[in-house]
Parts: C-alpha cells; structure tokens; sequence
C-alpha cells in the first residue's frame, strides 16, 4: 500500500514538471510579452527595462531554472499591477474560489448522482429519455450566459438574491448553482450509464435471488461499483470547474482566483499570470492524485497493481 | 409425509416479443422432494433455466408465466392471482449460478456478503450467533482457512472456492430448495468434481431439496437420482437416473446418451446403470 | 391468469431489459432509424449555418451601422415592432442582423477549431497507438500533462504574450482539444493494431507507416467523425467564454459571444442582446452533442453512452 502510495505521488511530481514546463514553453513561445504589456507607444528604452526586468533577455534555460525555482519555491515576484507579492495576492483570493468550487460540487454530486441512479432504474422509459436530453441541455448552454440569466432573474427582477459581493453567504448561491450547472449534467449523464451497467452486471442478478432489498442492491452494491467512473469524472471536472469558475467569478464579480486571473491578463500583469497558471496546474494535479488513491480506497482490485 | 421442496404443476410460461408470442415453458410439471437430487438435463433454448428462473420470479420484463401453480415446501408461491415468488428469494429457495467469481460483488469482502444476507432473512440472530453461522456453514463446505476466506475479496479466491462460497450463501438461510444453473460450467473438471461431491453430501441426508440444473447428461447422472430431460420447453423424460440411462424411452433422451463421447465408447452394455448412493 | 401489476414489483425486478430495445441495434430498422436521427439532427444546422453565411444577401440592414436615436428596441415579441424583429442594441444595431452575421465566426471558428485539434490529435494518437514502446511513453506522459492544463490556464499566457485576435484563439482551441482526442484515437490504435489483417500485414513486411494510414486510420474514421463533431461543440463553447471575457473576438468582428459580452452590461434595461445570442449558442451546441451521439449510435452501437 505504501508503495503504491509513494508510486502515485512520484507521478504526480513527474506530470507536475511536465505540465509546468508546457505552460513555461507556452508564454515563451508566444514571443515577447512585452510589446502586448506596454502598448504601441512605449519607447524602445521602456521595452529594455522591462525585459530586463522581468529576465526575459537571459539564455533560455537559465529562464527556464528559474521558473521552475519561483515554482517549487512558490515565489513568483511581484504583481505589475498591485506591486505585492504574487503568491501573496493569490493566497488571499483562493479560499474564495475553493468555497466556490466546493459549494458547486456538492450541489452537483448532491443532485446529480440520485437524478443519474433514478434515470437508470427506469431505463428506455421515457422519463429517462428526457432526463437526458434536459442533461445534454445543460452540457450545451455556456455558463457565463447561465450566470447572467439568473441575475436577471433572481437578482434584477426578483430581487432575492444578490448579483455583486454583499459579505454574506447569500453571495455565494447563485455563483455556485451557475458553476453547478455542467458538472451536474455530466455527472448525472455519467451515474446514469454507469448504474445501467452496473445493474446488468451477474452479481445484481444474484443479489435479487438472494432476497435482498431493492434499496440494499441500488445503494449499496451497485452504487459502489457504479461509483468509480463518477469519481474520475469529478476529477477531470476540476480542470472545468476551473475555467468556470473564472467566468462565474467575472459574471458576479466575486472576489477569488478567477477574477483575479482575469484581471491579470486585463491588465497586462505578466508576472501574476505565471503565478496563476502555476498555482492552477498544481491545484488540478493534487486533485488527480487525491482521486487516484480514493480509486484504491473504493477499488480493492487496484491496491495491489 | 414431508411437503416436497418444489412442486411444479403445469407451469406455462410465455414472452411477449416484438415478433408476437413465443411460448417458452408447455406445461412442465415436477417434483423435487427434499434429500433428493433431481437432474434438468437440455441444451440451450431447452427452456431448464427459464424454468428454474421462474420459480423465484426472476425473469425477464416481457416473460410472463400463463398457467400453472409452483410450490416452495408446501406454500403456494405461483398460481393463479398469486405471485410470491419475492417473498421465497433467500429464504425458502436458495440459488447458486454458473460463474461464482462474477456472482459475487467484487468490491465487497466475503464476510460482508455472507453478513448482509443472514441481516436480511435472520434479523433475530445477534452479531456472536451470525458470526457462529458464518463460521459453520463455510466449515460444512468442507473450507478449513475460514476466517482468510472471510477477509478475502472474490477475486483473491479461487473458482472452486467462490462456487463453495456461493452454496454457502444460498444455505445460509436453511432453504427447503436449492437451484443450481450450470454451476459446475465454468469449472475444471477436477474442481467440477469436488463441488458435485460436496453437493452431493451436502444434499443426500438432508432436508433440503436440488434441483440441478445442466447441459451435460453425464455429469447428471453422476449426482442426481432422478433426471428430467427438457427440449423445447417440454420435458420429454422423467425417470431415476438408473432407469433413464439403462431404458431411455424417449428418441431425444436416447440421442444425448449417444453423445455423450465416454459412454460410446463403452458400448450399451457398459454404461453406468448405478444410481449416485443416498444418505 | 393474472400477473403482479408493475406497482407491486420492487424497482429492481424491472431492470431486466427486454430483447431488442432502443434505438441502436444493427438490424435494418435500427440502423435506418440510426440515419434518420442524424439527418434530422444535422439539417437544422445546416440550414442555420447556411442563413448565417448568406446573411449578406438577405434584405437585413448593415450589422454595424449605428443609430444612436434607435437604441435598445425590444424584440417583436416583447413590445417591439417588426422593424427590429429582435430588437437593437446600446448602438442602435439591429440584432437579427448582428445574430445572423456573427453566426459566421462562431461557425467558422467552431469547425475549424474542431480541426485544429482533431487532425493533430488524431495523428499523434496514432503514432502513439501504434509505435508503442518509448514513443507512446512519452506521448502519454505529454497527454496527461496536456490535460492537466484547463483550457483558461492555456489561454491565459498565450493572450498576454500575444493580446488576443482570432489565430490565438485558434492555437488555445488547438492546444486545449488535441489531448482528448490523441488519448482516444491512440486507445483505438492499440486495439486495431492488434487484430488479425494487420498482424497478417506487418508479417509480410509492409512498412509502419503504410499500414497506420492505409489500413488503420480508416477503421478509426467514425471515431474520428463523433470526435470531431463533438469538438465542435466544445470550440464553439470556448470561443463565446474567450470573446465574452474580451480575450476572443472583439469589435468589429463579432461572434455569438462578443454579442454576449455586449449586452452584459445592460440586462435590466435591453435583456435581449445578451438573452438570444446565449439561446442560439446553446441550441447549436445542443444540436451539434446530439449530433454528435446519434453518430455514435448509429456507427458504434456498443459505445452508447448518453
């Protein structure tokens, strides 16, 4: 178990380089930064400093080093924008966007399992063709366009919740069902295959001879081997959630990680950007690896691989 | 006079497909006493498993039974109006399936399995009695390592030993009935053997009735005291085994003795006429 | 003789699925009825693409004309007139016009930004499938480094390294899309490579590369096909969140998006400019998933998933 504990994390680790030096690859090949960061009318002595600056004159893989030191070490500079410590100003605005993201999961998982496991008992019918379509519906519809729906009506014309940042909880409910909104229609499309399987499988059959109740066999039995399709799903979720999450947080103008992103690039703070992306690759990777050993706890087949 | 374990009367059972109506069972009748061992021999499509299906309602959405009555040691539980197939499921009939490994949940330990059953039919058991049972009923299939067999998941075990697993969980209970579907199928022969024999002791001398469902005629004939032959939903023969296989009457049940390749060669003369000894 | 009605059978004796049910088998009914899903699914589309990119021809006013004296007029349907059938903007525009000309881009860059990343997706997928050894380790690593990258968080450095016009977005559609599909066709590779006619072909010496594009890439060609159709549907949710967010499209292109983003703004008083770009980008998206899955049905039945 230790083993394959200790293998799942060196993974991590190694996908983890990896993707930080596509990311690094990626703003480096996109030329230099600095003619998009200070416009046409900068002087060319403005455009030195700056690269200077920002070490964008050193040989590549000194830059390269670099980076992949701010990296390890979390420590990105400072923002163009705000003058303060990268990772400073990230720190602060996270816990924002986990509560986001949470909220928003749970309310997927919450109602998108049992609509999933429903739609699998009644298989063919026509309630579960429709609950499809209403899933694929929700699939097909972007999100910052839900956001803005239900603050026109929740908020502008109803009046019950608010759109912008009041300080209080409420301010997280539309931005959370919103974000919500993909995640529960994939999860509940997914449970929905899943179970139907699941239900086919020989070991069902012989649980329903064996005179156990409907309930045990739904939720006990099936739901546990239908359940590992979902959970990796949850995970490729977080990338979505993600890039959600930072149109939601614009639509609402919600104080976290997203917004901040955003405004990053808005304002051309090339040095938070790196932070950002950085932080971002990390926050994903870890929640693969959370994902793959909660496999193993579900799974006992996979503990010994 | 003991009730039998099953008693079958003019079971007829019908699937509705897209095709029209396709009858499946014509009007079986059969009868499994308890301590007995009787044999369903028939090729696929025969309609055995169909017919062993019935008996604790588990059959396909569009397969109805039509006429007929079905009764568990001594309850009615198909008839006319009545259907309490569900409520006999664990309790009174106890079912073992052809692949043991995949008849078992592969994400839960044998104990839990074994558990969640006597939870539901034995609720009047404390948790000291329930592990009692576990315990000796895994020891009556002859399984010496029980407590590593508790803590095993199902594909830590081996075939033979899931199929033991699996009879244990259909006697758990204390069944009048036990169905077996193809159980030795997906064995070895040398495991095939071990199980019949276990099904054997296991059966001869109890209260308990079997009936034992499977393709191949000679395995039949080694465990079983009586065998019914089916093709086509009808069975065609019921005789005790020793008769069958000295006396077939009927033209189909002569042409499986025929084929059964270790008997050709025999000749008739020397086929096995002993029928499997009781008690 | 009377059977148990359905209220008394505990749910999971109705789970038993009867012979021959649903939409995808491959008998003749099932498959004519497979082609008529995709049929009936890709005309709508077809036609509303075809008004979009003949829009110009259409008697609609200039999309970009302005009239400062005509702005935010309702759509017919909710007190306007028919002379704004969806009513105008905060410029005065007129948005049937701007919805219908939009639709260009949003379709354009929806197909080729499918491309971009099913036909570099399809070939390292395939090499990767099919070389196996050191090659294919390296890809997957790149694979699930690749996608472990949310799309933002490509997009994010490539827009502040370049500003944003239509080719970046190109290149963050490629780059985001290439992963899942290359994982996919290299999945189906492995599995093609190993069947009996290309064994037969590699033992009589044909070459690596003649076999992968002459006789394994046609037998991944509906894969492709779903793949791509369903990459559409991503591309064009992408584009709309890129352009809505000022990275994508912006004036004086416009897309479904960049018309969203418009209207953000103005919700109480002109609802309509961001409400009907955001129903019309759903309803394509929408059309083109089930596209996409009745493709699958009637080319993979096995694969069903909905």
């Amino acid at each position: 178990m230790i083993v394959f504990i200790a293998r799942k994390v060196g993974g991590a680790l190694v996908t983890f380089a990896v993707a930080i030096t596509l990311a690094f690859l990626l703003s480096r090949m996109s030329g230099d930064p600095t003619a998009n960061i200070l416009g046409p009318f900068a002087t060319p002595d403005q455009f030195e400093s700056l690269r200077e600056r920002l070490g964008l004159n050193d040989p590549l893989p000194v830059q390269f080093l670099d980076y992949l030191k701010s990296a390890f070490t979390a420590d990105f500079g400072e923002s163009l924008q705000y003058g303060q410590s990268n990772t400073q100003l990230i720190l602060e605005r996270l816990p924002n966007t986990i509560v986001l993201i949470v909220l928003a999961m749970a309310i997927a998982i919450g109602i998108g399992v049992p609509l999933g496991v429903v739609a699998a008992t009644k298989e063919g019918s026509a309630w579960d063709r429709l609950a499809s379509t209403v899933a694929l519906l929700g699939q097909s519809m972007p999100v910052f366009w839900l956001g803005l729906m239900l603050i026109l009506v929740f908020a502008v014309n109803l009046g019950l919740l608010p759109a912008g940042q009041d300080g209080s909880l409420k301010h997280v409910i539309l931005p959370a069902v919103t974000l919500s909104m993909y995640p529960l229609a994939q999860i509940a499309r997914l449970t929905r295959a899943t179970m139907a399987e699941v239900l086919r499988e020989p070991y069902i059959d012989a649980a329903r001879a064996r005179g156990l109740r409907s309930r045990r066999i739904i939720g006990v039995h099936a739901l546990r081997n239908a359940s590992m399709p979902v959970v990796t799903i949850t995970a490729l979720q977080a990338g979505l959630l993600l890039s959600g999450a930072v149109a939601v947080e614009y639509v609402f103008n919600y104080s976290g990680f997203g917004l901040l992103a955003i405004q990053a690039v808005e304002f051309r703070d090339y040095t938070l950007v790196q932070a950002v992306v950085a932080f971002g690759v990390l926050a994903f990777i870890l929640l693969n690896l959370a994902v793959d050993l909660l496999y193993a706890v579900i799974d006992p087949r996979i503990r010994r691989a | 006079m003991q009730q039998p374990a099953l008693d079958i009367k003019d079971l007829r059972i019908e699937a509705r497909t897209a095709g029209g109506v396709r009858p499946l069972v014509h009007g079986v009748s059969l009868r499994v006493d308890p301590g007995e061992i009787v044999g369903i021999v028939g090729e696929s499509g025969s309609g055995k498993t169909t017919l062993m299906r019935s008996v604790i309602g588990l059959l396909d959405r569009n397969v109805r039974v039509t006429a007929g009555t079905v009764a568990v040691h001594g309850r009615t539980v198909i008839a006319d109006g009545v259907d309490e197939t569900r409520t006999v499921r664990g309790t009174e009939v106890g079912v073992v399936f052809q692949d043991a490994t995949r008849s078992l949940n592969p994400l839960l330990k044998i104990r839990t399995q074994l558990r969640e059953v006597l939870d539901r039919h034995r609720p009047d058991l404390d948790d000291a009695q329930m592990r009692t049972v576990m315990t000796e009923i895994l020891e009556r299939m002859l399984i010496r390592d029980v407590d590593r067999v508790l803590d095993s998941y199902p594909h830590q075990l081996s075939g033979g030993m899931c199929q033991r697993v699996a009879i244990a969980i259909a006697l758990i209970a204390d069944p009048a009935l036990l169905l077996a579907d193809e159980c030795t199928t997906a064995l070895d022969v040398t495991t095939q053997a071990e199980v019949v024999a276990l099904l054997n002791e296991l059966v001869h001398g109890s209260n308990v009735g079997l009936a034992f469902v499977t393709h191949d005629l000679a395995l039949a004939a080694d465990l079983c005291d009586r065998i019914a032959v089916m093709r086509d939903g009808r069975i065609v023969e019921l005789r005790p085994t020793a008769e069958l296989l000295a006396d077939p009457r009927d033209e189909y049940t002569r042409d499986l003795l025929a084929a059964v390749p270790a008997w050709a060669d025999l000749g008739d003369g020397n086929r096995p006429t002993s029928a499997p000894a009781a008690g | 003789m009377s059977t148990p009605t359905a209220a008394t059978e505990p749910v999971v004796d109705r789970l038993a699925t009867e012979p021959g049910d649903g939409l995808a088998t491959t008998t003749g009914a099932g498959v004519a009825a497979g082609s008529r899903a995709v049929l009936w699914l890709a005309l709508p589309l077809a036609i509303t693409a075809a008004l979009c990119f003949l829009a110009p021809l259409l008697p609609l006013p200039d999309p970009n004309e302005q009239n400062l004296r005509n702005t935010l007029q309702p759509p017919v349907f909710a007190g306007g007139d028919w002379s704004h059938p969806l009513g105008t903007d905060k410029l005065g525009r007129d948005m049937l016009a701007r919805l219908l000309h939009g639709g260009q881009l949003t379709f354009i860059i929806g197909v080729a930004g499918a491309l971009v990343a099913v036909v570099p997706g399809a070939l390292i997928g395939l090499a990767a499938g099919f070389a196996r050894g050191k090659v294919d380790a390296v890809v997957s690593q790149l694979i699930s480094a690749q996608l472990a990258l949310p799309f933002v968080l490509i997009a994010l450095p490539i827009i502040i390294a370049r500003g944003q016009s239509i080719w970046v977005l190109l290149l963050v559609l490629g780059l985001t899309g290439w992963a899942p599909v290359a994982r996919v066709v290299r999945a189906e590779a492995m599995s093609v490579r190993e069947r009996q006619f290309i064994l037969g072909l590699r033992a009589v010496g044909a070459s690596g590369a003649r076999i992968m594009f002459r006789h394994v890439l046609p037998n991944l060609a509906a894969v492709l096909v779903v793949l791509g159709t369903l990459q559409v549907g991503t591309a064009i949710l992408i584009e709309s969140a890129l352009s809505f967010l000022g990275m994508g499209v912006v004036e004086p292109d416009m897309s479904w998006g960049s018309i969203l983003a418009s209207g953000q703004d103005i919700l109480k008083q002109g609802w309509w400019v961001s409400t009907i770009p955001g129903i019309a980008i759903t309803a394509v998206v929408l059309l083109v998933n089930l596209l996409g899955d009745a493709l699958l049905v009637r080319y993979d039945p096995r694969k069903r998933q909905y």
